[in-house]
């Protein structure tokens, strides 16, 4: 009898699972304005990359690595070399061995039938070169067996008419920022697109537009019930309606990644959203109503069986993608192995005496380019990395404004909210005046904004002002190389915006709670003692103009923003007397001649913004002044490291030519490569600068400082693994996932990008799927790829009981080691040897010699 | 906003082509300047029933019949489409197009 009440409740629970883990395989996008790179196979870290790779392959159609041409050239080039194949060959050899000494012991005896297996396999690679890879079989949705028969329109297929109509639907639904006219969403997405579809007099439909309103009529109203309904209306059987979900949400990828992240931020604030449960519904209910309403013979009799083996069929495909892992294994290790060699090299022996300036950088690869120009132009200069937005857990709403934008990266939500204060100046409440100032300008900028949008100015506007903005078209088109205004400073005097501070109102509110915040931030700096007169703290952003993909030039660890805000709170509060006092009792002793200095690095001019240089002391006057220069003296080197991969190498040898030209160029608003953000990353090193300082990294590699003595509770290493680990992590598979597919994970051709509700994404042309992820011309240059698809080699110099326990305690730390999504690297820190964390044991690594 | 922009039009042909008659300056039939007056009345009335109500159920119902630009489109693509078709589609094994592989030849900068 209870078997009989509970089946219902069963087989309910079963269908929530197959829908939470549907869901739970998509990962968010963020907005434009806060543009963070996400790795887009979150979702599947739990398992193997290999053997997501391959559901991914059966279920959506992607590959996760590059086509065999491409190996091929990097054959062809030199690139990769019998050597990597054979060192990717041993280690699949090896791994598949159950004991590591044994494989130990057999190495060292050089059986020859490991030797002829390794050498076959090896061959058998050589001869992949020239082959093809295995082709995808994805498994067809219903939209797609309808491509075999007649369009829905003339040149459209049912796949891409289903992907428009849900795709603008969705853009009108999120669209909080654009539309004056909004849609009803009161009722959820799922609700406002069945009355939309029922009142699209644009769609033809087979058995009539009545038939059609019939249908959507008779539709269970709550997304789950749909879902239950549908998959039981085409008669997905059990086993098979995981992936078939799965699939399904794929189909509309770039929406399920919008509807993710609206989940992922009501998420941090406690709260939970179903929206991508919504639409699961919409895309599955096409499916049904195509099924419904497809000619006989459109369906083939096996194609709900299909879903049921659908893990079989992801098995065959892995099976069959297992040369090309081999191949992306060793063109991994052709770039790890100089790299290894680099950083096992003894230590120098450094020098005892003070530096002159310490400037933190954040971890970002270009900040690898300008510290490395900063050093050589003095030895004088010490450099650290730290993440950009320096520790501080903070949302940013500029004075008199109604905006608030976190200033953290996107795993974390803001704890505290700052903004502008004017304190220190002459005239009191200068703030509130001038936040006033703000709420009228920016009130009459609204009301602008309005009376050009209403629905009468469609007609009149263009052509009664038209001719007035032909001066500002004019303007923005000559060459320029002026910084461009702030927005923050929008409805500002500029002279009365410089007077204004970011601070956080810790800092004279409750000194002793700065103080603990400040300790801790200095303590992850690894910088609690021997402190330089002046402490750079030095946040980056980038310039260009044009450009809906800003923010993915700035600063990923500060939400997509600038780091000037972090780097300017800080500041402050580390200035701070009555923090310094209290720091002291906490054992942290700065001197009273050491002063911070906050900074922004321009990474596409390579110019170093000081700020708030006016609360500099006068006994610093000196040091502030060699410290410019030094600045200017270390852009200029870094300009002509980056001229060439910019096509102005011709200027490399011309210092005020070229830095001319990188200026026009920030502000060229025809320019589609301002710079190349983070293209070609490929490493992250967790270790005191002195292990890579003699290394010219290419501007390739993450850096962050970390002294393993000054962390005996592992606290900060904990911290460095789950968070900058991760999130470098995030960076690198969104440049890989948007060059081994730009068509899925990444947004095609930025010259046909169309902004969609002012912030949410880009549609490529007009319509089409939310396209998420870099533009190809953030990745290639026109005649070649300037991002080269290659896992993070991660290398931390840490005992190895303190590595082991950060992974043990911490499942997605283990989920990303353990399951390949990148490598692991330990330097030992006494000997400088270095080895690497493969299937849960260390095993020796070599470079180049 | 009609009157603003008759005037705008009106000081900006002056002075962009001064002493040449404009349209405004020209008698124009009085159909014509019903017709105009009407369809910025009807757009003033839509966009203050917009404005005042924005969930009510004239707004709700005129929504969709807006946004998809009163299907304009659709019916002159049917008609277009209908006397010169364009040729199929070409049926590919791939439901969606793998990524471009010719482009991303001679990597590694």
């Amino acid at each position: 009898m209870n078997a009989v009440i509970d089946a219902p409740l069963l087989q309910a629970q079963r269908l929530a699972n197959h829908i939470a883990t549907a869901t739970a395989r998509v990962a968010p996008t963020w907005p434009l304005d806060e543009f963070i790179a996400v790795n887009p196979y979150w979702g599947w870290v739990a398992q193997p990359m290999p053997e997501a790779a391959a559901a991914l392959g059966t279920l959506a159609g992607t590959r996760l690595t590059m086509p065999r041409e491409w190996f091929r050239a990097q054959w062809t080039a030199g690139h990769l070399q019998r050597r990597h194949l054979l060192a990717a060959a041993r280690a699949v050899l090896e791994d598949a061995c159950s004991e590591a000494d044994s494989v130990a012991d057999a190495d060292a005896d050089a059986d020859a039938d490991a030797n002829s297996t390794l050498q076959a396999l090896v061959t058998e690679l050589v001869a992949a070169l020239e082959d093809r890879a295995a082709p995808l079989a994805r498994l067809p949705l219903i939209t797609d067996l309808l491509g075999a028969g007649p369009p829905p329109s003339p040149g459209l297929r049912w796949a891409e008419l289903v992907t428009h109509q849900i795709s603008q639907h969705c853009a009108a639904f999120f669209d909080r920022h654009q539309a004056t006219w909004t849609i009803d969403s009161s009722h959820g997405l799922f609700d406002s697109w069945r009355r939309q579809l029922a009142a699209d007099h644009g769609l033809s439909w087979r058995q009539g537009r009545a038939a059609l309103r019939c249908r959507l009529a008779a539709m269970p109203p709550a997304p789950q019930a749909l879902i239950a309904a549908a998959l039981d209306g085409m008669g997905i059987t059990e086993n098979g309606r995981e992936p078939y979900l799965s699939a399904v949400l794929m189909a509309i990828g770039g929406w399920a990644a919008w509807c993710a992240y609206e989940r992922w931020q009501a998420r941090l604030g406690g709260a939970d959203d179903d929206t991508i449960e919504h639409l699961l519904a919409i895309r599955l209910a096409w499916e049904w109503l195509l099924h419904d309403d497809a000619p006989p013979g459109t369906v083939p009799p096996g194609w709900t069986g299909q879903w049921g083996t659908a893990g079989a069929a992801a098995d065959a495909l892995q099976q069959a993608q297992r040369t090309d892992w081999l191949l992306q294994n060793a063109i991994e290790i052709a770039y790890q192995a100089p790299l290894i060699a680099g950083l096992s090299q003894p230590l120098p022996v450094t020098s005892a005496a003070p530096p002159a300036v310490q400037a933190v950088f954040c971890i970002d690869v270009r900040s690898e380019v300008f510290r490395r120009a900063l050093e050589s132009v003095s030895p004088a200069v010490q450099t650290r990395g730290f993440a950009g937005f320096f520790g501080l857990s903070i949302a940013y709403s500029p004075v008199g404004s109604a905006l608030t934008r976190p200033q953290l990266p996107g795993l974390l939500a803001p704890v505290q909210c700052v903004t502008e204060s004017s304190e220190g100046h002459a005239s009191a409440g200068l703030g509130q005046l001038l936040a006033r100032q703000r709420r009228n300008a920016l009130q009459w900028r609204q009301r602008w904004a309005e009376f050009r949008a209403a629905p009468a100015s469609t007609f009149s506007f263009v052509e009664s002002m038209g001719l007035l903005y032909g001066a500002k078209l004019l303007a923005g088109s000559l060459p320029s190389r002026g910084a461009p205004a702030r927005w923050e400073d929008t409805g500002l005097p500029s002279r009365a915006a410089a007077t204004l501070r970011p601070c956080m109102p810790q800092a004279t509110g409750d000194p002793t709670a700065a103080a603990a915040l400040a300790k801790g931030i200095l303590g992850a700096m690894g910088l609690t003692s021997g402190f330089a007169p002046l402490v750079l703290l030095a946040g980056h952003g980038s310039q260009s103009a044009n450009n809906p993909h800003a923010a993915g030039l700035d600063c990923g660890a500060c939400g997509g923003q600038t780091g000037e805000v972090n780097a300017r709170v800080l500041a402050d509060l580390l200035n701070t007397p009555a923090v310094r006092e209290r720091l002291r009792g906490l054992g942290v002793d700065v001197p009273a001649g050491t002063h911070f200095l906050p900074a922004l690095h321009n990474t596409t001019t390579d110019q170093v913004l000081l700020y708030d240089t006016d609360a500099v002391p006068a006994a610093l006057t000196a040091e502030l002044a060699q410290l410019r220069g030094w600045l200017e003296a270390a852009g200029e080197r870094a300009r002509a490291e980056r001229a060439g991969a910019l096509g102005l190498g011709a200027l490399g040898g011309q210092g005020a030519a070229l830095k001319k030209a990188v200026l026009e160029r920030a502000n060229d608003w025809a320019q589609v490569r301002p710079e190349w953000g983070l293209a070609d990353n490929a490493a992250f090193i967790v270790a005191p600068r002195a292990r890579s300082r003699r290394l010219n990294l290419g501007g390739r590699s993450f850096l962050h400082d970390y002294d393993h003595r000054l962390d005996p509770d592992l606290g900060v290493l904990t911290l460095i693994m789950t968070a900058p680990m991760v999130v470098t992590h995030w960076i690198n598979m969104q440049y890989h996932a948007s060059t081994v597919d730009n068509y899925r994970y990444g947004s095609g051709n930025k010259v046909l990008h169309n902004v969609v509700g002012g912030r949410l994404g880009v549609f490529e042309g007009n319509g089409g799927d939310l396209r998420i992820g870099l533009p190809m011309q953030s990745l290639h240059d026109g005649h070649t790829l300037r991002h080269t698809p290659l896992r993070l080699s991660v290398f931390i110099e840490a005992p190895r009981v303190a590595i082991e326990t950060v992974i043990a305690g911490h499942e997605t730390v283990r989920h990303l080691v353990d399951h390949g999504w990148l490598y692991l690297f330990r330097i030992d820190p006494q000997t400088g040897a270095i080895e690497q964390r493969r299937h849960g044991a260390w095993v020796a690594a070599t470079g180049d010699t | 906003m009609a009157f603003v922009y008759f005037g705008l039009h009106a000081l900006l042909a002056a002075w962009v082509l001064p002493g040449v008659a404009t349209p405004l300056a020209r008698s124009a039939p009085a159909a014509l300047w019903i017709g105009v007056a009407l369809a910025f009345g009807a757009l003033f009335l839509v966009q203050s029933l917009v404005t005042l109500s924005p969930q009510g159920a004239l707004t709700r119902r005129l929504y969709p019949w807006f946004y998809g630009g009163l299907f304009l489109d659709e019916a002159f693509s049917r008609i277009a489409l209908g006397l010169w078709r364009p040729p199929a589609p070409a049926i590919s094994a791939a439901p969606l197009p793998p990524p471009d592989t010719t482009a991303i030849v001679g990597a590694h900068p």
